[in-house]
């Protein structure tokens, strides 16, 4: 199998704190790995940094096939080379409608000028759907975000990540908020799903994965 | 030889000049925007209408020289005073409109700036479009020579001095007080704060009021050398703000260090084309903006996660 | 999906609904004009009312930037000045232009184009002390290259000052103050007597059109009002389009939550930009549909007060509702130039005289407080909750 991610020896320090401290990691495709650790552990900073959203103080990130390094890409960029994130918090667009939240998820062209005259064909529709259904909330598509239980929500959030057909998931702490029966459900999802790579945050006293 | 040596201190002394021309400037700038290093540096308030408290603390001084002749007895009647009115203008704006406003500071700016051009208006219907006088004691008269090419206006240093005492007084009550303790625990985490006792509701009163009533005492301080009119605070808040948001939110050294480096630098710019003080500001606004860009947090940034939001 | 009736108009109604109102107040003030009808409305009425309309537009701009995009620029009104300003340097220099050769038309010999050029010179730039005709109206002779320069000049400046902005990230209250200080380097650069703009005298003599002498002014402020109105629909008509597509929703996206648009692979700077800069062209283009009504523009109009003004319209019209901002831009600077205007009579308490001319202004900045206290959505937000309940 090939190495999609590959990380080595990145630290990074906020004000003297070693948030991460030679940190060297790597998941291949259709893998699926726990990160586990206390509060404090850095593993949100892990995901930060693969994001785009930190830049560590050294290290290198490199990503997929042709080893591009992710540390030169931004956020945006990122994503669209396949990397998509799910925020410990559920992070949503909650003025708008699930429905919403889903389309601008879909895989499509992110130019500004593109999604100016986009229509909604059939075939988005369908794929809305058939996500919509996978997380549970095809009964839910025109119901605002904001107005979604935080269950729900974190399921909206997952449902937004798989619209994006990454390569590879970045799940931060999905479990939180969730009901026994859904973290079951939750488990299965990621198990189905595996046919792409996740990489997965939890708080050690889940033990779900 | 020695003509080179005269050149050489002549030189001398007019760089001396500029660079106390520039801090003279500068504290100017940071008279202006004191006020706000607490109101929007601290609490994250956009206050529109700071000006006009500078505005009113103005006129304070301005109508207590009508009642008091003499001009040293009436500055040091008008300072408390000035900061006693604008205290309590502070408060009632809190308790009334800003209170309400906290979770949206674009909000706040809006509401503020209708504060704002309704308090400019009424100061036009009571005392008229003209400028009025703030005279100055007669010991701040004269200037400091010393020699032909250097000479300082003691005003100037007088500006400059309390300019000095004001970040004493504040990094005082910011630093080693109960309520500068609580006001940064409020704005850091309003339920943690309340949580242990202190009263956000309070601390924020107080605290906008005290900046507001520092913006009153700049007010005297900045009528004396320039004239007391309706619009004299509007002239200063855009610059206020760039002082605050260049030196670093947050941080009353960085208003400090804001206010120093705008000052110097329009000076500078200035120096290079004495007859244009317009394009001197014009480019000086410029730079602000480009300096941004490369430092959004300001000279003295807060860095890490704690920064984020 | 069912929705209800307000969101029906809101959506892809409003266009139509807002076009046949604007169109047919139009008609009728056609039908009580001075130049083409019952002589019922007077050719300054219908220029206040042309200005209205264009006011109008820039409102809609800025509540696409700000009411839609999250962006509270302070900057928008200067854009709309740029506008004015490059349509004002045609105008003011083919009329002058064409005075200096009638005059001269009896002479033996026509004048040279060097003359032609001294003599404008003299003219326009006499009151700063200057006879030379700067180098920033070399296409002072062509309205082709002048329509050009409304679009391009507001587009640039917007261009270049959002993608330093949105590149460095600066948002929020600093992005405001950040737009609030361009605007004050534009008004401060514009004061300059050497700025090749006439300083503080701005540029004046608009409302003559060049080369239409022979229409009066009745018949010019029709056609102005026209020309403004087909503007506003057209532009209402783009914003609803932006404001409807999936670039709206992205928009309001970035507006609400602009991490997570960010972290679904969109270029948030790009799209600020895009919406930064359009809007700057529907400023620009508006403020030159203004200035010629007005007949005067100076380095005033640009303070950073009146962006701040604009601000205040959208607000109290409703933000994140087209027609919204319409009806605060119409509403607000209808009611202004009616109370300070002199046309109301004082009110009297005894001891004290209400002049409306005095304390209109204080009555206009306590509104802005109670609508951002008590209607943080504006007129919009009133009217669709009267909708919502019936």
């Amino acid at each position: 199998m090939s190495v999609l991610l590959e990380v080595n020896g990145i630290s990074v320090s906020f004000d003297g704190f070693k948030a991460i401290n030679n940190l060297s990691f790597s998941i291949s495709n259709r893998e699926l790995r726990a990160i586990i650790g206390p509060n404090g552990a850095g593993k949100t900073t892990f995901m930060d940094i693969v994001t785009g959203k930190t830049k560590p103080d050294e290290g290198t990130v490199l990503w997929g096939e042709k080893n591009l390094s992710l540390l030169r890409m931004s956020e945006a960029q990122i994503v669209e080379a396949g990397i998509s994130r799910k925020f410990q918090k559920p992070t949503l667009i909650e003025t708008q409608t699930v429905f919403e939240n889903l389309l601008l998820s879909l895989k499509k062209s992110r130019n500004p000028l593109s999604t100016l005259f986009y229509k909604l064909s059939i075939a988005d529709e369908k794929e809305i759907n058939i996500i919509a259904n996978e997380v549970n909330l095809i009964e839910s598509l025109s119901v605002l975000a904001g107005q979604l239980s935080h269950g729900q929500k974190q399921w909206l959030e997952i449902g937004m990540l798989l619209a994006q057909k990454p390569d590879l998931l970045l799940i931060d702490e999905p479990a939180a908020g969730m009901t026994a029966p859904e973290r079951k459900k939750n488990g299965r999802t990621f198990k189905t799903i595996i046919s792409k790579s996740i990489c997965y945050s939890c708080r050690a006293r889940y033990g779900i994965c | 030889m020695v003509f080179n040596d005269i050149n050489y201190k002549v030189n001398f002394y007019e760089y001396l000049d500029l660079i106390l021309d520039g801090l003279s400037l500068a504290s100017i700038y940071f008279l202006g925007a004191i006020g706000l290093a607490i109101t929007f540096g601290v609490m994250r308030v956009i206050n529109m209408a700071h000006g006009e408290f500078i505005m009113i603390g103005a006129y304070t001084g301005y109508v207590v020289q009508l009642f008091i002749p003499n001009h040293t007895i009436s500055l040091l009647v008008a300072f408390p005073l000035a900061f006693l009115v604008t205290f309590l203008g502070g408060v009632a704006m809190e308790r009334l409109v800003i209170r309400h406003l906290y979770r949206n500071p674009l909000d706040t700016l809006l509401a503020t700036f209708g504060i704002s051009i309704a308090l400019q208006q009424i100061a036009k219907n009571i005392f008229g479009t003209q400028a009025r006088p703030l005279t100055s004691p007669e010991w701040l008269d004269g200037a400091l020579v010393v020699n032909d090419v250097l000479s300082i206006s003691l005003i100037r240093i007088a500006i400059f001095v309390l300019g000095l005492i004001f970040l004493v007084l504040l990094l005082l009550v910011m630093n080693k007080t109960r309520l500068g303790l609580e006001t940064k625990a409020v704005t850091q985490n309003p339920m943690m704060a309340s949580s242990m006792g202190i009263n956000p509701d309070r601390i924020n009163m107080l605290t906008f009021g005290f900046g507001s009533g520092i913006a009153g005492i700049a007010g005297v301080a900045i009528g004396l050398f320039s004239k007391v009119t309706s619009e004299l605070g509007a002239d200063y808040i855009v610059q206020s703000f760039m002082t605050v948001v260049v030196g670093g939110v947050g941080n009353i050294w960085g208003t400090l260090a804001g206010a120093t480096m705008i000052g110097m630098l329009q000076k500078f710019i200035e120096w290079f084309n004495p007859s244009n003080t317009l394009a001197a500001q014009t480019y000086m606004i410029i730079f602000i903006i480009l300096f941004i860009q490369f430092r959004p947090k300001g000279i003295m940034a807060l860095k890490g996660r704690a920064a984020e939001d | 999906m069912k929705k209800d009736f307000l969101s029906q108009i809101d959506k892809r109604n409003s266009f139509f609904w807002i076009s046949s109102i604007v169109i047919l107040f139009t008609l009728i003030i056609i039908l009580l004009s001075e130049a083409y009808g019952l002589n019922l409305v007077s050719t300054s009425f219908t220029k206040v009312l042309g200005k209205t309309l264009c006011l109008c537009i820039v409102a809609l701009a800025m509540d696409l930037v700000w009411g839609y995009c999250g962006i509270l620029s302070l900057g928008h009104f200067a854009f709309f000045g740029l506008g004015g300003y490059m349509i004002g340097m045609w105008l003011m220099f083919e009329r002058t232009k064409n005075i200096v050769v009638e005059s001269t038309q009896n002479n033996v010999l026509p004048l040279t184009e060097t003359e032609i050029s001294e003599a404008v010179g003299t003219q326009i730039f006499g009151v700063v002390g200057g006879a030379e005709i700067p180098l920033i109206w070399s296409f002072a002779d062509s309205l082709l290259i002048h329509i050009v320069l409304i679009l391009l000049v507001p587009g640039v400046l917007a261009y270049i000052f959002g993608w330093l902005a949105f590149r460095s990230r600066v948002t929020g209250v600093y992005l405001s103050i950040l737009t609030q200080a361009m605007t004050l380097a534009l008004s401060l650069y514009l004061f300059q007597n050497d700025s090749g703009l006439r300083g503080n005298n701005g540029l004046s003599g608009l409302q003559n059109i060049p080369n239409l002498d022979d229409f009066s002014q009745a018949e010019l402020s029709i056609w102005f009002l026209v020309l403004s109105a087909l503007t506003l629909i057209f532009t209402y008509y783009i914003c609803n389009l932006i404001v409807n597509s999936k670039l709206g929703n992205i928009i309001t996206g970035i507006r609400d939550n602009e991490t997570r648009v960010r972290f679904l692979g969109y270029k948030v700077e790009s799209y600020k930009l895009f919406i930064f800069v359009i809007t700057a062209i529907i400023s620009g283009v508006a403020g030159a549909l203004y200035y010629p009504q007005a007949g005067i523009i100076n380095p005033a109009e640009l303070a950073p007060i009146a962006s701040i003004y604009l601000a205040v319209w959208v607000a109290i019209g409703g933000r994140g509702y087209l027609y919204g901002a319409l009806v605060g831009a119409a509403f607000v600077s209808l009611a202004s130039s009616y109370f300070t205007g002199g046309q109301i009579p004082n009110i009297n308490f005894g001891i004290f005289t209400l002049k409306w001319v005095d304390w209109w202004v204080v009555i206009l900045g306590l509104s802005f407080v109670i609508t951002t206290l008590y209607a943080p959505k504006g007129i919009g937000g009133l009217i669709e909750r009267i909708f919502r309940r019936s």
